[in-house]
């Protein structure tokens, strides 16, 4: 009946079967199968399970594999680009809502600030006077005030009147 | 940009690793040579862990997605094979994980899926003149193996298929599966202890 191995004994084997061992622990390994027929038997049991797997049939890549993956990875790669593409006329798109509703708002401001300025312009020009109000309205009066300075008296001025003078005056041509 | 880390990284004489810089730098074709080389390896890998050639393919072809995924960011830290297989390893842990580790499919060893004997290989031994007594013995042969695979842990499954099949180190192992190379070490110890113990009968007759 075989010893049983520790787990380092055991580590240390299968480390030598496979070349994994350094010189010193080789050369351990090697002095201790060649005393101990158990670890020997051990060890071919370890070699000839792991030849074992060799019966195991090896599966290859079906013949469409190749294509099959490099249209999928072509596909998905398209995909990709699809998205990167829409994510950046999305972007676009909403920066140029954003611009425009920029403009708007600054064009309704300037509009605003103009028609204020407008508005108050009016306003001010209508109830404020002008220092030239008084001299337009009394500018008639003004005009002739050389011709009403040679006039001595009202009682004149109504024989005037009277006599039909001024009818005369007004309905002579304009020149 | 070239790193310096990348210019003195000692992968640079690793084959793949090249050919994966020239398809980071947008050559399809040097793309098309990694999947070409790793293909069968790969799916021969899934094959073994899951049980299914559909499911395996599958899978591999989502490794070599994330390959494709990942090429603008890659830089060669390790071999071309281990990262490959790396990105294999938790695609594989992560789909088992997913379906709860329920097998796809229960392969009995009178199925001829892709782990038993296809049926062009029956053709071929038909044709050979092979004996049917040896066509069952191998057949069950193959069942008994598959069997006792199954009866390792999953890491230990994956590490056995990676150092048998690949051929890889401890170290790359290690680095395939984020384990120590001590941890790799008891890991394949405890696995090809596991066979020797399901298989004994088997070996002697």
């Amino acid at each position: 009946m075989n010893k049983e191995l520790n787990d380092q004994e055991l580590e240390k084997l299968v480390a030598y079967l496979d070349g994994e061992v350094t010189e010193q622990e080789a050369i351990e390994v090697e002095q201790s199968l060649s005393t101990d027929e158990q670890t020997r038997a051990h060890v071919d049991g370890l070699e000839r399970t792991w030849e074992l797997l060799d019966k195991l049939p090896i599966a290859k890549a079906s013949q469409e594999f190749t294509d099959k993956t490099l249209s999928t990875i072509k596909t998905v790669q398209l995909e990709a680009l699809a998205a990167e593409e829409q994510k950046r006329s999305g972007f676009l798109s909403r920066k140029s809502k954003q611009q425009l509703r920029k403009a708007a708002i600054a064009t309704g401001w300037t509009l605003g600030l103009a028609c204020s300025v407008m508005i108050g312009y009016l306003l001010t020009n209508q109830w404020v006077p002008t220092e030239s109000d008084p001299l337009l309205e009394e500018f008639s009066f003004i005009e002739n005030l050389d011709t009403y300075s040679e006039i001595q008296n009202l009682e004149f001025l109504e024989e005037l009147k009277k006599s039909g003078t001024f009818d005369e005056i007004a309905q002579q041509p304009k020149r | 940009m070239v790193t310096t880390e990348i210019v003195n990284s000692p992968y640079l004489r690793d084959p793949d690793v090249q050919l994966m810089l020239r398809a980071r730098d947008g050559d399809e074709g040097a793309f098309t040579e990694l999947v070409a080389n790793y293909q069968d390896r790969i799916v021969g890998i899934f094959c073994h862990l899951l049980g299914n050639q559909e499911a395996a393919e599958d899978l591999a072809q989502e490794v070599f997605l994330r390959i494709y995924r990942s090429r603008a960011s890659y830089e060669p830290k390790a071999k071309f094979s281990t990262w490959l297989f790396r990105i294999a390893n938790n695609l594989a842990s992560n789909s088992r994980r997913n379906k709860g580790r329920r097998k796809e499919v229960a392969l009995s060893p009178q199925d001829s899926g892709p782990l038993g004997i296809r049926p062009e290989e029956q053709l071929l031994m038909e044709k050979s003149g092979m004996m049917p007594t040896r066509q069952v013995g191998l057949k069950e042969t193959q069942a008994v193996v598959r069997q006792a695979l199954e009866t390792l842990n999953e890491r230990q499954q994956m590490a056995v298929l990676l150092h048998k099949f690949e051929g890889m180190s401890y170290a790359d192992i290690g680095t395939a599966m984020k384990l120590s190379e001590a941890a790799v070490k008891s890991l394949l110890s405890r696995a090809r202890e596991n066979l020797r113990v399901q298989l004994e009968k088997h070996i002697n007759g």
